[in-house]
């Protein structure tokens, strides 16, 4: 357990204790979750919410008597308070604007909910706007144990040379005609697969080329089924996303790495690795580690899936030691790179 | 002393907290027939209640038991989770927050028929509205179980934790009220069972029952196993009845012998205490070792 924390430094700091000052901009889904984790890990620490529905400002502050809620951006600056972070948590086409605003107010600690921003360029334009602040992206994957023994493991060469990774990620968020995602011009791909394309930057440590590319329309008027075959050197690569797979009831992330002396398969909810003796597969030398293993006794709260909760309190560690967060602008490159790659080069199947 | 075994229905919904691959296959194979033989299968082996989130498959399962064998219905005790989150995240997802309110007012404007939904509807407070909502999920479960036999109303987890985050007892206190006029209990269903403690003992609020998991690993048991421990001892001796679940880690724990030897340390705090199972033969083997928790 140690190993797969270490990056996280000072995870056990007692947050409870903690007088943080945080700004959540968005209350949907996203915001509520994570302002639920801030205020359980550190009580009254959301102070502010700021959302553009006048319909959930008024009923926010009938229900809730300790966040003030705003309109805007700008009455949050001009309010000149102390404020240690704000959570960028709006719909994906707002991140990049609220963001840059955010960045030349010259807010210190800002998280955007991923995808960090629709494009490549916008994403350069935040990279060029953020020298001075810690801008951290909402990959949470990366914070699932199973997925960061799954890193240890492929950093100490425990599958020898790798051979062929698959990895995927899946949803059945959109089964049905929606016009929802159209106006952005990406879909699946941008709203759910830049996730593995995070963990495959992160996982090999370089980024993959693109060899093919090719998605479907089914329900959305943008790519709701995305796959395509990389490679990085002797490593074929092949990758797919959906949100149009009715058999999943919510996101998961499957990948499969076979290597010249094992094999493993990891998810955010269990890791099961093969070792091969003289290069075969052999009855006997297979562990499976499943999510139970991973979380006992920890984190300390618990809202949705686990790693949400250690992403938050990474962020908060983040600001607490002004220290670079694991999934800064810089290190998310990789993964837009990817795809802007990917959405060029794919083809209508 | 734990009174009830109740059957959870995790597995009847596609839920696993060990996998979700592994309750998509179980989901693929569970035929409402399955269900059913797995209802009787508990009944038998000492389950006398069951606990049921707000979900689609389990209005089709209740339905159906309710005209082939409707005498299941008169053996068991109800306790009911609302909402059915994972439903309106995925909308949540679709169509934005906006999107997700226009259609949950349409629903609400529905069963705002009823009395107690046309003074709420005149009095459109927070607090009113969350009790109107919650009475349109729970409408067409009400027309099919046996009222006396619908012990609790329990509030998800989801909603439970937002409650606790944010410090807004007057939303518990308004529940109780409303369904204990009912003659209904209220409770809450929480992963955060320390934090939950302390925002109902210092907003002094008494729900009747908190469900919260308890297991060998300490799974799901925040913020520690130890301080998940004495805070179901707490609420138990504050008089709130405690509903374990996840007692098995999500199928983690090595044993049911281990399992049963933790939960005899907390027998004396434990009110009820909920498994779910896909399989007949599982359901009559692990309620018959619950058993001993009883006797």
């Amino acid at each position: 357990m140690f190993n797969l924390l270490e990056l996280l430094k000072d995870v056990s700091i007692d947050f409870t204790r903690k007088d943080f000052s945080i700004v959540v901009i968005g209350l949907g889904k996203m915001g509520l979750l994570h302002s639920t984790i801030l205020n359980l890990l550190c009580r009254g620490s959301v102070r502010y919410i700021i959302d553009r529905s006048k319909l959930i400002r008024v009923g926010g502050r009938l229900l809730i008597k300790n966040v003030r809620f705003l309109d805007s951006i700008e009455r949050l600056i001009n309010l000149r308070e102390r404020v240690d972070a704000v959570f960028v948590t709006t719909p994906t086409q707002t991140h990049f604007y609220i963001a840059k605003r955010l960045l030349e107010a010259g807010f210190e600690n800002i998280f955007i909910e991923k995808p960090p921003v629709q494009n490549l360029e916008q994403f350069n334009d935040l990279l060029d706007l953020s020298k001075r602040s810690n801008v951290m992206i909402g990959f949470q994957k990366r914070f699932a144990l199973p997925l960061r023994h799954a890193k240890l493991l492929l950093s100490e060469g425990v599958l020898g040379d790798l051979r062929s990774i698959y990895a995927s990620i899946k949803s059945g968020d959109i089964v049905e005609p929606n016009k929802t995602f159209k106006h952005l011009g990406r879909g699946a791909l941008l709203d759910l697969g830049v996730h593995v394309l995070d963990l495959l930057c992160w996982l090999l440590d370089e980024k993959p080329e693109v060899e093919w590319a090719r998605y479907r329309i089914i329900y959305s008027g943008v790519d709701d089924h995305f796959e395509a075959v990389l490679n990085t050197g002797n490593v074929k690569i092949i990758f797919e996303t959906t949100w149009s797979d009715p058999l999943y009831r919510m996101p998961e992330t499957y990948i499969e790495v076979k290597g010249s002396r094992g094999e493993l398969k990891v998810s955010e909810d269990y890791l099961k690795i093969r070792i091969y003796e003289h290069g075969k597969s052999v009855n006997g030398s297979e562990s499976l580690l499943y999510a139970p293993y991973y979380y006992q006794g920890f984190p300390p709260v618990l809202v949705a899936n686990h790693e949400y909760t250690i992403e938050d309190m990474h962020f908060l560690s983040v600001i607490e030691h002004k220290i670079k967060p694991i999934t800064s602008l810089e290190t998310c490159k990789c993964a837009m790179i990817l795809l802007e790659e990917l959405y060029r080069k794919a083809s209508r199947g | 002393m734990v009174k009830e075994l109740l059957l959870g229905d995790n597995p009847f919904i596609g839920v696993s907290h060990l996998a979700q691959e592994k309750a998509r296959e179980i989901q693929r194979e569970l035929l409402i027939e399955r269900k059913v033989e797995v209802l009787n299968a508990a009944i038998d082996a000492g389950a006398v209640g069951f606990t049921f989130t707000v979900h689609p498959a389990n209005l089709e399962l209740l339905n159906y038991v309710k005209r082939y064998q409707s005498n299941i219905l008169n053996k068991l005790s109800f306790y009911i989770l609302v909402p059915y989150v994972a439903g309106y995240v995925r909308e949540a997802t679709r169509t934005g927050m906006p999107g997700l309110i226009k259609k949950l007012i349409k629903r609400m404007l529905a069963t705002s028929l009823s009395k107690d939904g046309l003074l709420s509807m005149m009095m459109p407070t927070p607090v009113n509205i969350v009790k109107l909502f919650l009475d349109s999920e729970l409408k067409e479960y009400m027309k099919i179980l046996p009222r006396n036999n619908v012990k609790a109303v329990l509030l998800h987890e989801t909603l439970t934790e937002l409650i606790v985050a944010f410090n807004i007892p007057e939303i518990v206190r308004a529940l109780v009220k409303h369904f204990r006029r009912k003659n209904i209990g209220f409770g809450l269903e929480t992963r955060n069972v320390l934090r939950t403690m302390e925002f109902l003992m210092e907003n002094d609020l008494k729900v009747d029952y908190v469900m919260t998991p308890l297991n060998p690993l300490g799974y799901q048991m925040t913020p520690s196993k130890e301080d998940a421990e004495r805070a179901i001892v707490k609420l138990s001796t504050w008089g709130i009845k405690v509903i374990a679940i996840n007692i098995l880690a999500s199928g983690a724990v090595g044993s049911m012998d281990e399992v049963i030897s933790y939960l005899k340390q907390f027998r004396d705090y434990i009110y009820a205490v909920a498994v779910g199972t896909s399989k007949p033969q599982r359901a009559i083997a692990v309620f018959a070792l619950l058993r001993n928790l009883i006797t």
